[in-house]
């Protein structure tokens, strides 16, 4: 506890120091390195002090109002793992800027503290204080390239975003608080207050349909804050509904689990059919998050739902396996939203359709893409298969004992969004890498060996220890963060499961190593020559012909457009043979930015149209106002 | 026993799978009144194909290079898993099945990018049909297997296939042939067969796999070859494992009831190609749907009935 105290004296020092250092390279020199080095004690901290049974000086204060626990500890090793790889990340990402950057580095320290905060908060007051503090910092630095009109429109939207989570929050702490406003243990006959809670929470979580902010937000903002806030910030709209759940009991658990879960299945399932019809990266990767919190949420709803039948053992692992996809999803879309930063970076383009052929010119960026892509999509080798089979075996155990119904839809709803992860991601990956450039890009372009790469490279390496060596990772992670859960008899099976699977790739590995020495035999007897790819006899192809992204999932859309419902724009033509140029676009909609929350916002400004009166202007009148409202008060106190 | 039976396994998956082709298109061909190939003519096809030479397109990547290599190691490595003839396959773990549909997932992943990295218009539109068309496949398979999983109360290949015998064909029969009827058409449009793909077709706007395939030759065509074989053994496989449990009858006998019904299956794809076109493209997801719904309703007769 006491480390994380210094972490965050070093932390308020530097955000107040960066204020002052004029040069804009010193200062994304220094900060890097005080963020990455900082983080990376913090990554140590947080899973060493949580053995740390006694303390320096006596701090009953400190834990009268903040928690040191399991939860808060798990989450901020996540907080600084992508701070870690963030803080390199930055130093040559952020050279694009000719601005002074005092303020933005000011609010990434400002945003990192803040998380540490809501974290570690056992208070309502101090939870909110941080909260906020959290949304603010955040929100100037998805501002931070406030020139742009779109940017403003993104800010605005979030921002009332979050003006009314936290409102909404403070309703709920205000009911579940004890009097000094501290969380207790409560027990809750309604749901009303749990809504509140899961609502308040979900703003910030951007579940469906409370996303809207989110893919306005993460395209808006700097990559590296997409990082931060697509794999930190958002999980702690989790992490309050973890917490939440940790002190709320009721006698309605079952409803709970399944409004969660259903919760969960409508955005993994909608977020991936948004995610299909994008063309911009950023915005692509902003409705995967979605997507994933879905998968999060199904996983929690799952848990909740598999303790009301009294499995204990498949609900701690439906648990555990949510608490690790948190974990898994910061990693692997933090690693995307950083290679997409480089790749926006080195071509200035973020449209799939104009990008292409980027692997050969682009190869550490392209490994970090493909890696992130298939483990986003969770396929075996990599971490996201691992806390998806958690799931899965979970489910298909309930299933065993005899309870179907909700086990099978998040089952049914696992698989369909893992086959349309796959189907997106291998569009995305193929749009910007593989193939020719479908624009001319400049031939110049080259990667640097940079920090931009290494940070990538690390997060790669964490997708694969985790996902190759399951068995221990898993262990590593769960005896440490809760030993409290582990009792190492439950979980015989599911580690042995993971040996297991990490023997199975031992074999696949061997079997690759064969064949591609039988690859290799039987090439040297015979010549390899190198040509243009085959086009079926046309003799002119232009890179413009082959299949873009829109193509690609064109039958994917088509099928689904009562939901995505994409606009196209297409002249008709009549000539039966056409001369001159005809375009035909797609564009995709925010369906409920246009189909819900618009026409509301519409009917609200008209309703409020009418009772502009009230404000008038005039300072006495709003004296009054106060005065009536204090005398109300009083009334009806007595 | 076991070193025998799994050192059988490994000749089998590698020896076997591509005269259940060849059997296939000799059904084929007695179907047409031809006399048609020989049955091991893809044997031919396979030895010619290794010591041809590679044309590379300029386009292509490292992905394109190696997926051949990875795509075929991986099917082999899920074949040899299937349990066959009331043995294990190499290994066996409580929701390994799981594993294997994501191992399929990875294979579908690499054929999709090998396939996309050639930048051809044909081979994109090959790559977006497996893309799409798998959705369905997996729910369907999925729920074979929640079907499967509740009527023997296992969660692992082996043991769902040890305490499926034919016996329980009395009393499960209308669940288990549903589950088999749906698990042919998974067979059929993950091995890309009529009425979803037409295997024979070359440069039609309607293929699937062997437009995916259009840019691979020499060894790397061959590898694909062999692996679109062993994945129709893999699928065959386990519809076998359903429709003939050959468990309780020991080694050899097993054996043989084993090859009979892959010899079977391979008959009814031939029968089923020779007196089926294949559908209008637009229809096939509903087709799939349509599968899907074969396995929900086994599903509602499995939970109940019990």
């Amino acid at each position: 506890m006491i480390i994380i105290l210094i972490l965050l004296v070093i932390f308020i020092l530097f955000s107040f120091l960066s204020l002052f250092i004029k040069n804009n390279n010193k200062l994304n020199l220094i900060n890097s390195l005080v963020l990455s080095i900082s983080s990376f004690l913090g990554i140590l901290i947080s899973a060493v002090s949580i053995y740390q049974k006694y303390d320096y000086f006596k701090a009953d204060f400190i834990y009268k109002y903040f928690y040191f626990d399991y939860y808060s500890y798990f989450f901020m090793l996540v907080l600084f793992i992508i701070s870690f790889s963030v803080g390199i990340y930055s130093k040559d990402y952020l050279k694009k800027y000719a601005k002074p950057l005092n303020f933005f580095w000011f609010n990434f320290y400002l945003l990192i503290i803040s998380m540490i905060g809501v974290l570690n908060s056992k208070n309502s007051f101090i939870f909110l204080f941080f909260w906020e503090t959290m949304a603010f910092s955040s929100f100037f630095l998805v501002m931070t390239e406030y020139e742009k009109k779109s940017v403003v429109n993104a800010g605005l939207i979030y921002l009332i975003a979050n003006g009314i989570g936290a409102l909404l929050l403070l309703t709920a702490f205000s009911i579940i608080s004890d009097s000094n406003g501290n969380f207790q243990s409560i027990y809750l006959k309604n749901s009303f207050v749990y809504l509140l809670i899961l609502l308040g929470f979900g703003l910030k979580a951007g579940f469906i349909p409370l996303h809207i902010w989110l893919p306005e937000a993460h395209p808006s903002a700097p990559a590296n804050i997409s990082a931060i806030m697509s794999g930190v910030m958002i999980k702690m709209g989790i992490y309050g509904i973890v917490r939440m759940n940790s002190l709320i009991n009721s006698n309605n658990y079952l409803f709970i689990g399944k409004t969660i879960l259903f919760i969960g299945i409508i955005s993994a399932i909608l977020g991936v059919l948004f995610a299909l019809a994008q063309h911009e990266i950023k915005k692509l990767l902003a409705y995967h998050s979605i997507e994933n919190i879905g998968i999060i949420l199904i996983a929690l709803g799952l848990s909740i739902i598999l303790r009301s039948y009294g499995l204990y053992d498949l609900s701690l692992i439906a648990f555990l396996g949510a608490l690790l996809h948190t974990l898994n999803h910061a990693v692997f879309k933090s690693l995307l939203f950083m290679s997409s930063g480089t790749i926006i970076n080195t071509t200035h383009i973020s449209n799939l359709e104009e990008l292409g052929g980027l692997s050969k010119k682009m190869p550490f960026t392209s490994f970090s893409f493909l890696i992130g892509s298939a483990a986003i999509s969770g396929l075996p080798f990599l971490n996201g298969f691992i806390s998806e089979f958690m799931i899965y075996y979970a489910a298909f155990n309930a299933i065993k004992e005899g309870f179907y119904s909700f086990n099978i839809i998040a089952i049914l709803s696992l698989a369909i969004v893992g086959t349309l992860a796959l189907a997106c991601f291998t569009k995305a990956y193929s749009a910007i890498f593989l193939g020719e450039p479908r624009t001319p890009i400049p031939h110049n372009i080259k990667e640097k060996k940079d920090n931009m790469i290494l940070s990538m490279l690390i997060l790669v390496l964490v997708c694969f220890i985790i996902g190759l060596f399951p068995y221990n990772s898993t262990q590593f992670l769960f005896s440490t963060f809760f030993p409290k859960f582990f009792n190492p008899l439950n979980y015989l099976d599911i580690l042995k499961i993971f040996m297991y699977i990490s023997g199975s790739y031992l074999f696949i590995f061997s079997f690759i190593a064969i064949f591609h020495l039988v690859k290799r035999a039987a090439l040297k007897q015979s010549c390899v020559e190198y040509s243009n790819t085959w086009d079926c006899g046309y003799a002119m192809p232009s890179p413009k012909m082959q299949y873009g992204a829109s193509s690609f999932v064109q039958p994917i859309t088509e099928f689904f457009r009562f939901i995505i419902n994409s606009k196209s724009d297409y002249p008709k033509i009549n000539e039966y043979f056409p001369s001159k140029e005809y375009h035909f676009s797609t564009h995709p909609r925010a369906v409920f930015q246009e189909g819900i929350y618009k026409p509301i916002g519409d009917k609200l400004k008209k309703l409020s149209s009418r009772f502009s009166f009230v404000q008038s202007g005039s300072l006495r009148l709003y004296i009054l106002y106060i005065l009536i409202a204090l005398v109300f008060l009083i009334l009806w106190k007595i | 026993m076991e070193n025998i039976t799994i050192f059988f396994k490994v000749i089998i998956t590698l020896f076997l799978p591509p005269l259940f082709v060849g059997i296939i298109n000799k059904v084929k061909a007695l179907f047409g009144g031809r006399e048609g190939q020989s049955v091991f003519q893809l044997y031919y096809d396979l030895f010619k194909l290794f010591n041809k030479g590679i044309v590379y397109s300029k386009t292509t990547t490292l992905i394109f290079y190696y997926a051949p290599i990875i795509i075929f190691s991986l099917i082999f490595f899920s074949n040899l898993v299937m349990p066959c003839c009331g043995f294990s396959g190499i290994l066996s773990f409580n929701g390994d099945f799981i594993f294997i549909i994501y191992i399929l997932g990875l294979i579908r992943f690499f054929i999709i990018l090998s396939a996309m990295d050639c930048g051809s218009s044909f081979e994109g539109m090959g790559a977006s049909r497996e893309a799409w068309f798998s959705v369905f496949g997996e729910l369907a398979f999925f729920l074979s297997l929640i079907v499967l999983s509740s009527i023997t109360k296992e969660n692992s290949l082996y043991s769902i296939f040890s305490k499926l015998k034919l016996s329980l064909w009395t009393t499960n029969s209308a669940v288990l042939a549903l589950v088999v009827i749906s698990m042919f058409f998974v067979l059929l449009v993950e091995a890309s067969r009529v009425p979803f793909d037409d295997p024979n077709t070359h440069l039609e706007l309607t293929m699937i796999h062997e437009v995916m395939i259009l840019d691979n030759s020499g060894v790397d065509f061959a590898f694909m070859v062999y692996a679109s074989s062993l994945k129709m053994w893999f699928f065959a496989s386990f519809i076998s494992n359903i429709l003939l449990p050959s468990g309780e009858l020991g080694f050899s006998y097993g054996f043989g009831l084993y090859l009979f019904s892959m010899f079977l299956i391979a008959t009814i794809i031939g029968i089923i190609e020779s007196t089926m076109a294949r559908v209008r493209l637009l229809k096939v997801p509903q087709l799939l749907l349509g599968s899907f719904l074969i396995a929900l309703v086994a599903f509602v007769f499995q939970v109940f009935k019990g």
